[in-house]
């Protein structure tokens, strides 16, 4: 297949164009950095305001770990009164939160009471000082601790740094307060807090706060970079499937037009990460499938395999709904060696009737017949390091990290009592979630996931909400795409774009048996297929129609307006609240 | 003295009585404060706060009022003007780890919109707890058991019209809330965490009770295989010439090991799967009555006991033999004996469709349309596992069909009476008759048949109306067993499990018109449906009646309300034996089509009836709906192209030598190496 100059151009600005959006507005470059993490209850420090101050509220940036503490009041710093406790939970991962206060106060003592947590920086509020942090005229910290990380004095060393308002721009939402979090414990030697799914994705986040820094921006770069590469990648299957650019260039426009792609690559969590690596192994298996052991030399149809069975390992690692994916991939495996099956039987027939005259044909059958079972042993030989050895040294190795931190080390007792804790969690999750659909809810988009609400800053009237859902026009005419594309391909055994179903249901139907609660994101596997799905009938229609032509260009526009239209709550952007109620909410159920 | 002290301590007591409030502020064991909403104002009841998810006056209204109260002279009323979220709340102190009843009284006046009705809400837990959209006017009860975290020192209750973004519009009354403090788990009940704070993240910390999930997995996997079995018969074995044309004693040879081993597993399956317990009491329970009391005094008022007296014979006979062999009350092999009528009905129907079909498609393609009914699921599920006895009313039904096809019209009259005496639901089947009847103006058969149709009913009828009732009484078993039930559908993945859950009441409405109307006018369809085909080009060719019989069925079944799971099963063998009147093999399509349907409609509610539910909306419901939707408009198009139209697509046959040698040649030719300076399609 070659790459001609249209499909360099459609690929750069395609890929450009989103990248420019999808980077518009991901988040804060700067949060404050510097910590304190204190190692033992009763320890405390006290800061001075300088003067005495009707104290409105105290806004805290909290860091990794929950833990409690007391916060005191005077105007003089031996004698303190007006408690307050503090409960630094889950919730409060990196996330500006904002404490009331109603205390004239000079000093305000802070104590630990029960410590595990780690805080970023602090600020107080006096009333009517238009949301301007008080400057700190001395920190005084308790002269017999020994914190576990930094000190006192880093809470109040970065003030500039503070945002007015708490949101999604200098805050996590929604599931980053749980990867986000674990990413910098990998990175830290912290033992990690959520431990449901595999490292390898948070491991991924962890690169990009190493290279930006541990901010909003750099905890959701590397996911959104990997969200922009889907588009190149996704051009790239489509031309193989449908042989014209045109073709491609549809796929990955719509791809990039899709709501879920663009929500769900901008979140740090790791769904990305498992969808892209799904995409990639199905990508090199359908590449293996379009060779033949009979036509080309062996060792170059195990080439693609060994790519695919790296990337399932890559993608297993990340999250453990790339193993449906790995039934697909057995199942195409499983009709390409039948369909050589067939040939070696066809050339033994053949050969045995001796009709043919033909010497090339001749050669052509007694090759076969002699290297077929050759051929399929070190095929699937080959597949059980490559699908089993490989994947499970890479999954291990994604371990070391999370296990390293912890008091035993990496240890194989350890890897396995990993496994047996990530699988009772997805086994029990019992449905109570209020944003939870079942799988046949969501094709059709019941129930979008409301990530973010913007609730602090915003004037009257205006919200700021990040939803997740599909592009209804892709999403709704999707499903019936994909069931017309199962039965035509069957009955026109174009066996080539079989791959195109295969991959879809295989992660489809272990979603129908799984007892655990699910999301309308759980479906972002399929939306890849789903696509090429909608792009296999609009390629049946051109052949059919000469004017479906326009049918698709219509569409695109269709697909391009309702993402303008739903832009603003897919990407936090501040707009008027009856926007959002009058033209967004299409149906009770969506709620956001 | 006695007398006096005595008077004293009565006067003492009674003034200590009349010092009780009327409706006490603490009930006993009742951990709210101010339960009734009695204490405070209209618009601050003591220890109650307000909570608005949408807040505004012409958002909605909390308040208290004394129009309509449950008990005492106050109640709350929640108006949700716009679709909202509103609820009085209190907090109560508790302890970790405990498990507490919460119950209240909710009274609905109206709601509008897809939210959560009006519940008893646990603050800060998303769903699993009981809610109300109707209550039909009345003050209703609805309670359910919470368990504590195992940090948790506190919880919220409230008293909520709507649920956590789940916003609903409309108006609801409460009254005399309670939350009780239990001492030890409660025994079978759904208990729902009231931990808000753990909801996702707790790996294996606390056992949560999982809800009711009737997993689908097993069933699905059975489907498949099937299908596979279907898919290799049809493409290979159907077209190979080593199969179809062995001896003729080599097929009967492997009828009777299919036959064997078709009994093997069904035995194996009717002790070791789990039936449905309630129609297995049942019918060991009338076989007991019918050897206590005898035919005479079977029917009772006030006893239940819907099935005509057909069956009853069987179950008799039964019982006696239960007898016999001393099987004690609740044994596996008192399970088995019940089911051996239908699992030896089975076999029969299988060798059935073997005979009646050698001749014309001969013995191979018969041989394998039997293991194709013999190892079908839907059959399985209905005779070895749920334990029901279709396949035992389906012999006479078949028989009474193939009669009238084969113009043996008294025969057809008599079996048919049979079945009607086994099964109301044969009834449905009369068309079938009366056409072939009219069409050849068999009039003394008709009379003849109706004859001793009619006679035979009698006789049998007899020893159980001649003193109980006679005629009327005959007549009205007949009517209240087809009027029971009275529902949209009784858990028939049909249309109407997807108008509107199943078990809808018969006076809903969909489209302007009631269910109990859709029914009626659905069975005149069937009926034109059935005129259709029937009428249309050869009214003489009496093969179609097993289509026609199938098609009214179907439509009957697909269209039709009060319709329960087991009700197409006919569909199975009459699409089967339409294969083999017609020969088209898309009916042999349609058969695997109605078979899987069939199978996933009884398997996936006898699980749920088992677990003690019913099958609710869920996916594997509303596919499988529109799967029989899709089904039944394909069968009609079939119909419509083989007996209107005249066009047939029989079975491929097996292929010649050169059609062989051809495509082994085609597939070489895929692998024939290119020719020089061409580019390999697949290279980069």
């Amino acid at each position: 297949m070659k790459f001609k100059r249209i499909d360099w151009i459609c690929i750069l600005a395609i890929t450009a164009v989103y990248a420019a959006i999808a980077l518009y507005n991901l988040g804060s470059t700067k949060s404050p950095e510097t910590l304190w993490e204190p190692a033992a209850s009763g320890e405390s420090f006290y800061v001075d305001l300088g003067q005495s101050k009707q104290l409105e509220r105290v806004n805290i940036f909290g860091g990794v770990g929950t833990g409690k503490f007391k916060l005191e009041f005077s105007g003089t710093p031996d004698v303190w009164s007006n408690p307050l406790d503090v409960n630094e939970d889950v919730g409060n991962v990196f996330i500006w939160k904002s404490q009331p206060l109603n205390v004239a106060a000079r000093y305000v003592k802070f104590t630990v009471t029960s410590p595990g947590f780690t805080l970023n920086e602090m600020a107080f509020y006096e009333q009517g000082g238009e949301r301007v942090a008080l400057p700190i005229a001395g920190v005084t910290p308790d002269a017999n601790a020994v914190a576990k990380r930094g000190e006192p004095a880093n809470l109040f060393d970065e003030q500039s740094l503070i945002p007015e308002y708490s949101n999604f721009m200098n805050s996590t939402y929604f599931d980053e307060i749980y990867h986000a979090r674990t990413a910098y414990e990998y990175t830290h030697g912290i033992v990690p807090y959520e431990n449901t799914h595999p490292p390898l994705g948070k491991l991924l986040i962890a690169v990009g706060m190493e290279l930006f820094g541990v901010n909003p921006f750099g905890w959701r770069i590397i996911g959104t970079l990997f969200g922009i590469a889907m588009l190149p990648l996704i051009y790239v299957m489509a031309l193989r499937l449908f042989k014209k650019s045109k073709y491609a260039a549809l796929a990955a426009g719509l791809f990039a037009l899709d709501f879920m792609h663009f929500t769900q690559t901008r979140i740090s969590t790791i769904d990305v990460y498992g969808v892209f690596f799904i995409m990639l192994m199905f990508y090199f298996m359908q590449r293996y499938y379009t060779m033949n052991f009979f036509k080309q030399p062996l060792r170059k149809t195990l080439i693609p395999l060994f790519w695919s069975g790296l990337f399932f390992g890559i993608g297993v690692a990340s999250k453990w709904i790339v193993l449906y994916g790995g039934a697909g991939l057995a199942i195409m495996l499983a009709i390409s060696l039948f369909e050589r099956y067939r040939e070696y039987q066809a050339s033994g027939r053949l050969l045995a009737e001796g009709k043919i005259k033909d010497k090339e044909l001749l050669g052509t059958c007694r090759e076969a017949v002699n290297s077929f079972w050759k051929n399929t042993i070190i095929t699937l030989a080959t597949c059980v390091g490559f699908f089993v050895i490989i994947p499970v040294i890479i999954y291990s190795l994604s371990f070391v990290p999370g296990l390293s931190a912890s008091a035993e080390g990496f240890t194989i007792k350890g890897l396995i009592d990993s496994q047996k804790n990530m699988y009772n969690y997805h086994s029990q999750l019992v449905a109570t979630h209020p944003f939870a659909s079942s799988w046949w809810q969501w094709p059709f988009m019941k129930r979008p996931v409301w990530f973010f609400s913007g609730s602090e800053g915003l004037p009257q009237g205006q919200v700021s909400s990040i939803v997740t859902m599909g592009n209804p026009l892709i999403w709704w005419t999707g499903i019936f795409a994909m069931l017309a594309t199962l039965w035509i391909t069957l009955k026109r055994k174009d066996k080539n774009l079989y791959m195109i179903w295969i991959a879809f249901f295989s992660q489809y139907v272990p979603w129908m048996l799984v007892p655990r609660e699910t999301f309308i994101y759980h479906y972002f596997a399929m939306v890849p297929f789903m696509i090429l799905g909608i792009v296999y009938i609009m390629k049946l229609l051109d052949s059919k129609y000469p004017g479906a032509r326009y049918v698709s260009y219509v569409y695109v526009a269709v697909a391009l307006l309702l993402f303008i239209a739903f832009y603003p709550v897919l990407s936090g952007m501040q707009v008027s609240g009856d926007y959002v109620k009058d033209m967004l909410r299409w149906f009770p159920s969506w709620v956001f | 003295m006695i007398k006096s002290t005595r008077t004293a301590v009565m006067t003492v007591l009674m003034l200590l009585l009349f010092l009780l409030p009327v409706t006490s502020i603490y009930a006993d064991g009742n951990l709210l404060q101010n339960p009734g909403f009695e204490e405070g104002g209209e618009d601050a009841p003591s220890n109650w706060t307000k909570d608005m998810w949408i807040s505004g006056d012409n958002a909605g209204i909390l308040s208290i009022q004394s129009d309509e109260v449950h008990s005492g002279s106050k109640a709350a009323v929640i108006e949700n003007i716009e679709p909202n979220h509103l609820k009085w709340v209190q907090t109560i102190k508790a302890t970790p780890d405990s498990y507490y009843k919460i119950s209240g009284w909710i009274k609905v006046v109206s709601t509008a919109g897809e939210g959560m009705g009006a519940n008893i809400l646990a603050v800060g837990v998303g769903g699993g707890y009981p809610s109300v959209t109707d209550t039909a006017g009345e003050w209703q009860y609805l309670e359910y058991m919470g368990q504590t975290g195992p940090k948790q020192k506190e919880f919220g209750i409230g008293a909520s019209l709507g649920g956590y973004s789940s916003l609903i519009q409309g108006k609801a009354y409460f009254d005399d809330l309670s939350v009780e403090k239990l001492d030890a788990a409660p025994e079978g009940a759904n208990v729902i965490s009231l931990d808000s704070a753990a909801v996702s993240q707790d790996a294996g910390d606390k056992k949560a009770d999982t809800p009711h999930k009737v997993s689908p997995t097993k069933m699905l996997l059975i489907s498949a295989l099937f299908s596979v079995f279907f898919a290799v018969l049809y493409t290979k074995a159907f077209r190979s010439e080593k199969l179809m044309k062995q001896p003729e004693n080599v097929y009967s040879k492997w009828l009777s090991i299919a036959i064997g081993i078709a009994f093997i597993l069904r035995v194996w399956i009717g002790l070791t799967a789990q039936g449905y317990q309630n129609d297995m009491n049942t019918f060991i329970a009338w076989g007991q009555r019918m050897v206590d009391l005898g035919p005479g005094k079977f029917y009772e008022e006030g006893y239940f006991a819907d099935y005509p007296p057909g069956y009853l014979y069987i179950l008799y006979m039964l019982s006696l033999i239960r007898g016999v062999f001393g099987f004690a009350h609740g044994s596996g092999g008192e399970n088995l004996l019940f089911k051996l009528p239908a699992i030896i009905s089975d076999l029969v129907l299988g060798y059935f469709i073997y005979q009646m079909s050698r001749k014309k498609l001969g013995s191979g393609i018969a041989f394998g349309l039997t293991l194709l009914f013999l190892f079908n699921p839907a059959v399985l599920v209905n005779s070895a596992a749920w334990g029901q006895a279709d396949s035992f009313f389906l012999i006479f039904l078949l028989l009474s069909i193939h009669g009238a096809a084969n113009k043996k019209f008294v025969q057809s009259a008599i079996l048919f009476a049979l079945a009607t005496l086994i099964k109301p639901q044969a009834l449905i089947f009369t068309p079938v008759l009366l056409f072939a009847f009219y069409h050849h103006r068999a009039w003394k058969q008709l009379g003849f048949g109706a004859l001793y149709g009619l006679g035979i009913f009698g006789l049998l009828a007899a020893p159980f109306f001649w003193n109980n009732g006679g005629l009327v009484g005959l007549i009205n078993l007949y009517k209240s067993t087809l009027s029971s039930y009275p529902y949209s559908s009784v858990n028939a993945f049909n249309l109407y499990a997807l108008t509107d859950p199943m078990w809808s009441s018969l006076d809903l409405t969909w489209l302007g018109i009631t269910y109990r109307v859709w029914g009626f006018i659905f069975i005149l369809v069937a009926v034109a449906v059935a005129a259709f085909y029937s009428f249309k080009r050869d009214r003489l060719d009496l093969s179609k009646s097993y289509f026609i019989g199938m098609a009214l069925i179907v439509v009957v079944f697909v269209l039709g309300t009060k319709m329960h799971e087991r009700y197409m099963f006919p569909a199975v063998i009459l699409c089967m034996f339409t294969y083999i009147a017609s020969r088209d093999r898309r009916f042999l399509s349609l058969f695997l089509g109605f078979s899987l349907t069939q199978y996933i409609n009884v398997a996936y509610t006898l699980t749920h009836l088992n677990a003690g539910i019913n099958p609710g909306a869920d996916g594997i419901v509303l596919v499988t709906s529109i799967a029989n939707l899709s089904l039944l408009l394909y069968m009609l198009y079939i119909g419509y192209d083989v007996y209107v139209r005249g066009g047939v697509k029989p079975l491929p046959a097996p292929p010649t030598p050169e059609e062989k040698f051809d495509e082994d040649l085609k597939i070489i030719e895929q692998i024939r190496p290119h020719q020089k300076g061409g580019r390999l399609s697949d290279e980069v």
